[in-house]
């Protein structure tokens, strides 16, 4: 009896504090890792709308030589004004910084899992294309994982950018 | 079947039921009736749907002012609330307790979706649809009904191969891309198929999660085999030979046989004596399978239409003793009619020119009416001399 009053605790409480422990874990990587802000460019010249996500290219300040296929692939950012730069990139066992943006080049260029954002379905119209002058701050955990924190649109949050326009006549 | 009164008058009157007998059917029924009134239930579900889609509605319209971790934290706490309510029904069997076990299991298909949300996750698909799988294995396990268990198996299903299709080349170097997940795919069903059989023997819980590994990875196996198996033999080893490299024709020969090492021995293992009949027609229908998807390209066999169409009754056949034997009547009858379907295409294929007549029409619906006529006049005669076997 004991025992299978244990079970079905566990059957339910296991599940839940599992996955309430992976959204912790992005909290504190998202509020704890070292932020970047990177600028972003579109697709030439037009933006690809996956459902609500906006997709960009990120804009590295150096070309990303992506060998092709390669399942893992680091860069080091830098640091400096007005957006952080690349200094040095290659594979992940040989990163020569502490925490690598971790990447992958399986289809011939580098992706980091941070190439798109999440936006409201209405603003559809004024989202067709990536604003210009757009970056996006990106927290990279000790472990190379990058998460956007948030997209800034001329030096200011995404959603106060929309709602000027909004206004605007 | 509805109880009616006139039902009851007719068996008092026909003398199957005495008065007595009759008066306690109905008062009996009567007080099922009270216990459940649908006008009740249906009122209620229309009164929760409309609070629930308010809810919806309001979340939804204010969804971009709640702060991203409010929207985590009100996640998190329905999910835990929906586990308290869980842990409460599930001592006790019914309806109840199954629908707070599908509402739990589905409601992480919610916080997955709104975690990858909020901190933008680029997702290749499968990983978000194995981490459900995950957390939801130790419920679906306690499932005292159907639908929660297969829809699992299905999901797994789609997560493999969404994952064969975008990473499986990463870590299998030396075969080719096709090559690999021709033999993944294939191999995993088996697997599949072995770990349905196998697990009852094992443990006594998760009954409907191994039926439901069991029945699916089963109609793939042999719903997709008789179609693989079908342009094999119409098709030909010579023109699938030219068309496609040979690799993919040398794995494609040993991958039925290699699934049927895992099979077969899944089945006479698990099977008790009385199920041992059962085993050994399964094993044949395995080994009919196997035959049927190779022969062409084991022994470069150009295109025979009349072999493959033998060849696909008995592994139909081979099915339908099964069926007979594990005293499945229904199924044993869906497959000698498929048998019979199948003939029918057979003189279609011969003949179909025939029916751009009118004559031709006539005769062709005579026959399919005839053969119709014969299933049904022989089919119980059938079952019953193959039981004797």
């Amino acid at each position: 009896m004991r025992t299978k009053w244990l079970i079905h605790l566990a059957v339910v409480a296991v599940p839940v504090l599992v996955i309430a422990g992976w959204i912790g874990s992005y909290v504190i990587h998202v509020e704890n890792s070292a932020t970047y802000e990177l600028p972003v460019r579109g697709f030439d010249p037009r933006d690809l709308l996956s459902g609500h996500y906006l997709r960009y290219q990120v804009d590295y300040g150096q070309p990303v030589a992506c060998p092709e296929r390669t399942p893992e692939w680091c860069l080091c950012l830098r640091p400096s004004q007005p957006f952080a730069r690349v200094n040095w990139q290659g594979q992940c066992s040989d990163a020569a910084c502490n925490t690598p943006l971790k990447g992958s080049c399986t289809t011939g260029s580098f992706v980091a899992g941070i190439e798109r954002y999440y936006f409201p379905e209405r603003y559809t119209r004024e989202l067709a294309i990536v604003p210009p002058a757009s970056s996006i701050i990106v927290s990279v955990s000790g472990s190379g994982k990058g998460v956007v924190k948030s997209f800034i649109v001329d030096g200011e949050p995404l959603q106060d950018w929309l709602q000027s326009k909004a206004v605007e006549p | 079947m509805l109880v009616t009164d006139k039902k009851i008058d007719l068996w008092v009157k026909e003398g199957l039921l005495t008065a007595d007998q009759a008066n306690a059917i109905r008062n009996f029924e009567q007080s099922q009736k009270g216990g459940r009134s649908w006008v009740i239930y249906g009122i209620t579900a229309i009164g929760i749907a409309a609070i629930a889609i308010g809810v919806i509605s309001i979340v939804a319209g204010n969804w971009e002012r709640i702060p991203p971790y409010t929207k985590l934290g009100v996640y998190i706490l329905a999910q835990a609330g929906l586990g308290a309510a869980l842990y409460r029904v599930l001592p006790v069997a019914g309806k109840v307790r199954e629908a707070v076990m599908a509402l739990f299991a589905l409601f992480f298909f919610a916080g997955i979706g709104l975690t990858a949300q909020v901190f933008n996750i680029s997702s290749n698909g499968w990983s978000g649809l194995l981490f459900w799988c995950g957390l939801t294995l130790p419920v679906v396990t306690l499932a005292g009904s159907r639908p929660l268990p297969y829809l699992w198996f299905i999901v797994l299903l789609i997560a493999e191969t969404q994952w064969m299709l975008i990473e499986q080349q990463r870590f299998v170097r030396h075969m080719t891309e096709v090559q690999s997940r021709l033999t993944f795919a294939s191999l995993s069903i088996y697997v599949f198929f072995a770990i349905g059989v196998l697990l009852p023997k094992v443990t006594k819980a998760a009954q409907h999660l191994a039926e439901a590994c069991r029945v699916l990875s089963f109609l793939l196996l042999f719903v997709g085999g008789s179609f693989l198996g079908t342009v094999v033999w119409y098709v030909g080893y010579a023109e699938l030979g030219s068309g496609m490299p040979a690799n993919i024709i040398g794995t494609a020969r040993f991958i039925p046989w290699i699934g049927l090492l895992l099979a077969a021995p899944a089945m006479l293992l698990r099977s008790s004596k009385a199920d041992r009949k059962v085993a050994w027609a399964l094993s044949v229908s395995f080994v009919m399978l196997a035959v049927f998807t190779t022969l062409p390209l084991v022994f470069a066999l150009d295109a025979h239409r009349i072999a493959g169409t033998v060849l696909s009754i008995l592994l139909w056949w081979s099915l339908a003793m099964a069926a007979v034997y594990a005293g499945r009547k229904r199924l044993f009858d869906l497959l000698t009619l498929a048998i019979t379907i199948r003939l029918l295409v057979v003189y279609f294929e011969v003949f179909g020119s025939m029916l751009a007549t009118g004559v031709g029409l006539i005769i062709s619906g005579v026959l399919i009416l005839f053969i119709a006529w014969i299933w049904y006049r022989f089919r119980d005669r059938l079952a019953e001399m193959v039981q004797r076997l």
